[in-house]
């Protein structure tokens, strides 16, 4: 919990300029997105939590296969 | 036009832009398909680290395909169906053999007789609000040998600043395993699985042309949590493999979309610290540059590194009696390192996107940061080929 307050801190200090929404242009591109192709990501981290002892981290981790 | 009048209209123009990737995500004009079609295989183990069974490994089929559609002015749903075909065989257990060097550890490969499908189905409604998004997800995923089915709830919420937004989620998930060939293999027949995990994440603005996320993971699995094919030498004595039945894990996580103005290029960078209670602590690093070549084209090199500790019941070849019960010889539980290297190409034809990718995963031992234990002979290479569109309707 220690580490998540030291980076909900960090975040917010971090926010040293504002932006305007017409300066959102670049940020509202789909390359800049968390996750551009959705369908590869599901793939990527289905064979990752399969063949790596770590998963989850990126939102929900969802139910489990029987993936070996 | 006065300057607050050409304020005004730039601040409309704006906020009519798709949606802004730092905010709860605004709902789809239009209706959205995509499909891929993707090749999995493995390389084969090296010969001289395997004593018996097949040394090819798996090969797998995946057919993804996805709608999203907006339902009215707030509702939004979708859904995604995957269909997999997997053959080849698997690490059963690892022996001794005599060898020149002395005794020599070596991997018992099942044969390559292995075929099974697999078919998952996941989804999801989203209602929209002024400044915010809940969305509900249900999943089932099924197999001959096992079932899950999950639901999940997530919240996205944007702050009155409009640069900074809130995500939670939570779902919960119930598996049942039912192993092939129990009687003939004296595997066990059914077993249960529970997982629930909570994430929260906080996105900010930093400029207009940087994004960063920090995120925080509790997952928690319990009930059977071993590999019923798999098995270990103990004592002389082949037993099944034997892990605890609760593990809670935590993942630290930091990602951060930077816009290159001059290249016109987005550079992703993920970062994840993983741990959790069977002493399993990781590092994956990844680095994408979605580069834009002219209005229609996008290439995509990304290299991304993992890293990690193993379980502390894990080892190569159990010596002696463990006094927890504990035993695994799984290389997934081991110490080792991890590179992937990929490209995608994508392109743009009007209402179609289609794209083709190529990933090349390679582990090993010494690619790892930690020592923690001995390395293992069965850590798997292998290959993704990966093609498919989108089409806005």
């Amino acid at each position: 919990m220690k580490k998540l307050l030291i980076c909900i801190i960090v975040l917010n200090l971090s926010a040293c300029a504002s932006v305007k929404p017409w300066q959102k242009g670049n940020l509202a591109k789909k390359e800049m997105s968390w996750d551009p192709d959705s369908l590869q990501r599901s793939m990527n981290s289905q064979v990752q939590a399969s063949k790596e002892a770590s998963r989850g981290g990126y939102g929900s981790a969802g139910g489990g296969c029987g993936c070996n | 036009m006065s300057t607050h009048q050409l304020l005004k209209s730039l601040s409309a123009a704006a906020l009519a832009l798709p949606a802004i990737a730092s905010q709860a995500s605004t709902i789809a004009d239009n209706a959205q398909f995509g499909y891929r079609y993707n090749t999995y295989q493995e390389q084969d183990l090296a010969a001289a680290d395997v004593h018996s069974g097949s040394l090819e490994r798996y090969i797998v089929d995946v057919n993804q395909f996805s709608l999203l559609t907006p339902l009215n002015e707030y509702l939004q749903a979708s859904i995604s169906l995957q269909f997999e075909s997997m053959s080849g065989a698997s690490p059963w257990y690892t022996q001794t053999v005599e060898g020149e060097m002395g005794d020599e550890i070596k991997q018992v490969m099942s044969g390559a007789s292995i075929e099974e499908d697999r078919t998952d189905i996941i989804t999801q409604l989203t209602y929209f609000g002024d400044s915010y998004s809940v969305s509900g997800t249900v999943a089932k995923s099924t197999e001959n040998d096992y079932n899950s089915l999950s639901g999940g709830v997530e919240l996205s919420y944007d702050f009155s600043d409009k640069l900074t937004t809130l995500g939670v989620s939570a779902d919960y998930s119930t598996d049942e395993i039912t192993p092939s060939d129990a009687l003939e293999y004296n595997r066990t027949p059914y077993e249960e699985k529970q997982s629930w995990s909570g994430h929260i994440s906080l996105s900010r603005v930093v400029t207009k042309n940087l994004i960063v996320q920090l995120g925080y993971g509790l997952f928690n699995r319990s009930g059977y949590l071993s590999d019923p094919y798999k098995r270990v030498i103990v004592d002389s004595k082949l037993i099944d493999d034997s892990r605890p039945d609760s593990r809670l894990a935590s993942t630290y996580t930091g990602r951060l979309r930077y816009f290159v103005e001059g290249i016109d290029t987005a550079l992703h960078f993920d970062y994840r610290l993983y741990e959790d209670n069977w002493d399993v602590l990781s590092h994956t690093i990844e680095f994408a540059p979605y580069i834009n070549i002219g209005a229609d084209w996008q290439i995509v090199p990304s290299i991304r590194y993992y890293s990690q500790k193993g379980a502390f019941f894990y080892e190569n070849y159990y010596e002696y009696v463990r006094e927890d019960g504990y035993y695994s010889t799984d290389s997934r539980l081991s110490s080792y390192g991890a590179y992937t290297i990929g490209a995608k190409v994508n392109k743009k034809i009007g209402d179609w996107f289609l794209t083709a990718s190529y990933q090349y995963y390679t582990s090993s031992h010494d690619l790892g940061i930690d020592d923690y234990n001995e390395t293992s002979n069965s850590l798997v290479d292998f290959d993704i080929v990966s093609i498919g569109f989108d089409y806005i309707f």
